[in-house]
């Protein structure tokens, strides 16, 4: 091809509103928007006023669009700027356009490794001869590891509707779950639970969130964390493995890294 | 009755483009495009088109025969026409996004938007910068404020060829 006559104009410049916009809706990642963005006055001003991040984030993440507010973490900044609200309006889109390009990149880097997300265990709500049946043991997908049978066990309860928790922490700070695995051991019969339900959630003080992995892991902590998500009760059946689909667009996107599973066991000796 | 069909009077428009050149196309050919179809409806057999020079009008009308004989066995060499058409310099490109906007044809507007946004992805602002000719209107000091609110887009590495 020959480029040497061409005069390659600055399209956004013009080229009609919507065709330039039509153009840039099709980056389909969220860093080529930011370069976008950084190309001259104009290109910002075009990107940023036309929602491009937003757009092409409620495009890949559709359950995105429940997102009712953003709130900044330095709120000194908001208040010491008394500005007029036309100006006002510009800095929010100004800002949407930092929160939604930066967590489409964060949910897009954390998908990258898609295969497991869950990165350690946290605690059980009991745990039976511990720590030979400790939650750990649930972190190796086989039912042996070195001869020996690896499954956790509660305490057991005479009560058929007792609950028990395992909470993990998953391996990023942002995860989009579309699936959970469970395995139940493989015993005679198979010891599932009845049903199960998932919540994901972060701790309630960022200081627990580096004390995580040094709770006693067979003891309750349910109550240090804020659970944001709580999904529905699947029933489970006594079969090797059970996967959960979230159903259609309803992927749960989790912030903040704590998953658990909570569980009606059924009862068994 | 194979003999009666093709005897039968294809309807036909006529096309003309900004630079006053007329060019015949069949109806169901032209109906693709939004715009001529709106104007078919209205009666039109004559379509002035004073947005669309005649270098574009020819390639859209090429596009525009090619996916009108769209079948399930000429599948693949409509891909081959099409990678073919927008295998062309950026001036051209836009040329003919405008032209296609203007006349409403959906899937020339989607693969045409698509091609030059795929020619400027993974580039650098910088890069980008010298492709459209835009001078950078920021201060160095302003530059550094954005690569620092959006340090996550700018670790890559850039492809920073100018084609």
């Amino acid at each position: 091809m020959d480029f040497g006559v061409e005069t390659r104009v600055d399209f956004v410049l013009c080229l009609e509103n919507d065709v330039s916009l039509n153009i840039l809706l099709h980056l389909n990642d969220p860093a080529d928007v930011v370069c976008a963005s950084a190309v001259s006055h104009l290109w910002h001003q075009f990107v940023v006023t036309n929602e491009i991040a937003k757009q092409l984030c409620l495009r890949k993440f559709p359950q995105l669009s429940r997102i009712a507010r953003i709130t900044e973490p330095d709120l000194r900044v908001a208040e010491r700027k008394d500005v007029e609200s036309s100006n006002s309006s510009w800095e929010t889109l100004k800002r949407d356009h930092n929160v939604y390009a930066s967590l489409l990149q964060a949910i897009e880097t954390s998908n990258s490794c898609p295969s497991d997300c869950i990165g350690n265990a946290v605690s059980a709500s009991s745990t039976d001869h511990f720590p030979d049946e400790s939650i750990v043991n649930t972190l190796v997908s086989r039912d042996r590891y070195q001869n020996i049978p690896s499954y956790w066990s509660s305490i057991g309860h005479s009560d058929p509707n007792a609950q028990e928790t395992l909470i993990y922490k998953l391996k990023t700070d942002l995860c989009v779950i579309t699936e959970i695995n469970i395995q139940p051991f493989e015993g005679r019969p198979i010891c599932s639970a009845k049903s199960v339900r998932f919540r994901f959630g972060h701790p309630k003080s960022s200081r627990d969130k580096s004390d995580l992995l040094h709770w006693p892991q067979e003891q309750p902590v349910d109550d240090k964390f804020i659970w944001t998500y709580t999904s529905e009760e699947f029933p489970m059946r006594q079969v090797q493995l059970l996967t959960l689909l979230f159903p259609n667009t309803g992927d749960v996107i989790c912030q903040n890294c704590l998953f658990t599973g909570i569980s009606h066991w059924r009862r068994h000796e | 009755m194979a003999s009666t069909t093709e005897t039968k009077q294809k309807k036909m428009l006529i096309l003309k483009s900004a630079d006053n050149d007329e060019f015949e196309i069949e109806e169901s050919v032209g109906v693709q495009s939004e715009t001529i179809k709106n104007l078919v409806e209205d009666g039109f057999t004559f379509v002035p088109l004073p947005n669309v020079y005649t270098k574009a009008l020819i390639k859209i009308i090429d596009y525009l025969k090619k996916h009108a004989n769209k079948t399930d066995s000429n599948d693949e060499e409509i891909k081959t026409f099409d990678k073919d058409f927008v295998n062309t310099t950026f001036d051209d490109l836009f040329e003919l996004v405008s032209a296609a906007n203007y006349l409403h044809i959906s899937c020339l507007m989607n693969m045409l938007c698509q091609t030059i946004a795929d020619r400027i992805k993974d580039k650098s602002p910088e890069a980008v910068r010298k492709i459209f000719h835009i001078n950078c209107d920021y201060t160095p000091e302003e530059e550094a404020k954005i690569r620092k609110a959006n340090a996550q887009a700018f670790e890559g590495q850039f492809d920073e060829s100018l084609d």
